[in-house]
């Protein structure tokens, strides 16, 4: 069973996420994301760019990452099939610290299936029940 | 939730709905469309807008509204203009989504098998789809002028004539804005994708004239006949504009505590609009519209060149711009409030402005008829050009419908037309589409949106605006 799925929202892309840890869960959120655009099987993971995010809490890191990675494909034209994610504590003080290696193609010249305008706040959530769950809705 | 019926086409609701209501909310709507409205949440988003510091009348939703990010799409809100706040969710995220019109010499029979054709060309010359450039990649110096002087910075580089420019809202160029307080990641996003159409519900739209129902004010627009050939643009600020409010967003979420604002909807977030804050996201509003604006107009160049290539010159130069809207801005305006005139903040998130004849901001040609105001429907159906009523004025801060609004996510949309090519079935009613992404045209059907016809009765009926001509598509371009 996919980690991820998507469920209806009207004019937008719902996301829900279940992992072991929180790590799995921004990196398959990810996944989730470049999913809608390509079909991530068809992509090598040739090249890598690091990513490094702070956030006052997990859910706005959430919201955050989703928007790198968009900033990432829009204006980098890099699509991610992989990601390998530490999340902690901010050093400064409070707060989260996401660094992400992110591994896929850049430019490649695909043919893409969707555009992305950006992740919302709206139901975004991320809860533990003994294990990880994270929803979130993409604008599209 | 209870709502109050008005009269046939305006619902309220009550102060009180949900805590800390300042304002009521008004549903522009019918009772058909009244259903389809309360079956997702966006009545709970026009309740919750009414909360906002400073905002005044009614938060306002027309009958194509549907759920968005904090603000509803399909929604109004003005808010005070000293003492009021502005909210990047009442723009959304695509700063100057917005639609263009341009008529033709052309009419029906001149096309007789020469659609497809059409068709391929444009899909060719028009830079669309996701992830794609176009066919500018501009310089710093460059984009800082394109966010100054939006369509005029694209005329002057020969996209267009001076002429066209007294035919767009604003005559294509808000004042205010500053490159300053642009992002160098907005600014790497926007660098190479002025001049494209994107992908979604972005398109470029080849179509006839089917019905005219005010022959004087289609003349005084250039219509003339049914069967004329017009093209409809619906693009906006692309990933740029959506940089810009997502930088903003943050900036307004950290400044709602500073200033003491208490929200429903930690998306409603908002600085005064006298604030620093405030001021800097209006300023780089500005620059994204403008952005829009000479997209738009980028766009309507080589549209003219392809009509050129396939008709001649002289058609090519023929195509003349009716009027060119937004429908994702905020607007600093005079409006009369309690007989008063004052200066409000004017947010519209899928929602067009649509002043009355006379009003001082149209050109000279339509200050008799009014402002055109335009509507997409779907790619299957037709599309309308209306006119701004006082009615408008008196009830809507000036403002009408933008479009069909969805009735369908996407997902639905997907299963509901199954294994349909859609594509072939446009074709049999002689409508020719070209789209890159392949999923894309289940999810874009018009089996997705409202009847664009059942909302423009609605706001025609209100008094908000008039309908002057139908259009059904003939060649659609999508990304």
């Amino acid at each position: 069973m996919s980690p991820f799925s998507y469920f209806d929202h009207t004019a937008d892309v719902g996301v829900e996420v279940s992992a072991d840890t929180l790590e799995e869960i921004f990196a398959e959120s990810g996944r989730a994301l470049f999913s809608l655009i390509v079909d991530l099987e068809e992509l090598d993971s040739v090249e890598t760019e690091c990513v490094e995010i702070e956030g006052d809490d997990e859910v706005s890191l959430l919201i955050d990452w989703l928007n790198e990675l968009i900033f990432l494909f829009d204006a980098r034209g890099w699509l991610f099939r992989e990601f390998k994610v530490a999340v902690d504590g901010r050093p400064a003080g409070s707060g989260v610290r996401l660094r992400a290696e992110c591994r896929g193609e850049r430019e490649s010249g695909r043919q893409l299936e969707m555009g992305l305008k950006s992740a919302s706040y709206h139901e975004a959530g991320i809860t533990y029940q003994g294990s990880w769950r994270a929803r979130f809705i993409l604008d599209v | 939730m209870t709502l109050k019926q008005l009269d046939e086409y305006r619902w309220q609701v009550p102060v009180g709905t949900v805590p800390g209501m300042r304002v009521p909310g008004l549903v522009f709507a019918d009772a058909a469309l009244m259903e389809s409205i309360r079956s997702d949440r966006s009545l709970e988003q026009v309740a919750n807008v009414a909360t906002l510091p400073g905002i005044l009348g009614s938060s306002i939703a027309m009958p194509d509204i549907h759920w968005g990010y904090g603000f509803p799409v399909g929604g109004v809100a003005a808010t005070d203009g000293r003492d009021g706040v502005v909210s990047p969710g009442g723009i959304g995220f695509d700063i100057n989504c917005g639609v263009r019109l341009l008529s033709t010499p052309l009419v029906e029979s001149d096309l007789r098998g020469k659609a497809p054709d059409l068709a391929d060309a444009l899909y060719r010359d028009i830079p669309a789809g996701v992830g794609r450039g176009g066919r500018l990649n501009l310089r710093a110096r460059e984009l800082s002028k394109v966010m100054e002087q939006g369509a005029g910075w694209a005329v002057k580089e020969g996209y267009g004539r001076p002429a066209d420019l007294r035919r767009l809202e604003s005559g294509g160029r808000l004042n205010g804005a500053d490159p300053e307080h642009v992002s160098p990641r907005a600014r790497e996003r926007g660098s190479r994708q002025l001049g494209t159409l994107g992908s979604g519900n972005h398109f470029l739209e080849v179509q006839k004239v089917d019905e005219i129902y005010d022959r004087r004010a289609a003349k005084q627009m250039g219509i003339n006949e049914i069967g004329q050939i017009t093209i409809l643009i619906h693009t906006g600020s692309r990933g740029f504009g959506h940089q810009v409010c997502q930088d903003y967003l943050k900036v307004m979420n950290g400044a709602i505590s500073r200033y003491g604002i208490n929200l429903p909807d930690r998306q409603l977030a908002c600085a005064p609009i006298k604030s620093p804050e405030a001021q800097r996201y209006l300023a780089a509003m500005a620059a994204a519209a403008n952005f829009a604006f000479a997209n738009r107009q980028c766009l309507t160049q080589w549209v003219r060149d392809t009509f050129a290539g396939r008709f001649g010159k002289r058609i090519g130069e023929g195509i003349t711009v009716v009027y060119d809207v937004a429908h994702n801005i905020a607007k600093i305006e005079t409006h009369q409030i309690d007989g008063v005139s004052r200066e409000v903040c004017v947010h519209r998130k899928g929602a067009t402005r649509a002043f009355p004849p006379g009003h001082l901001e149209l050109p000279e040609e339509y200050k008799a008829i009014g402002q055109p105001v335009l509507v997409p429907g779907d790619m299957g159906r037709y599309s309308y050009v209306a006119v701004g009523s006082p009615g408008a004025m008196e009830l809507s801060f000036g403002s009408s419908c933008h479009g069909a609004g969805r009735i369908r996510s996407r997902k639905a949309a997907k299963k509901l037309l199954g294994r349909v090519d859609l594509t072939k079935r446009l074709e049999s009613e002689n409508i020719y589409v070209r789209a890159r992404a392949r999923g894309l045209l289940a999810e874009e059907a018009p089996e997705a949106y409202k009847d664009v016809a059942q909302v423009m009765r609605v706001v025609d009926g209100a008094g908000l605006c008039r309908n002057v001509v139908r259009l059904r598509p003939m060649v659609v371009i999508k990304g």
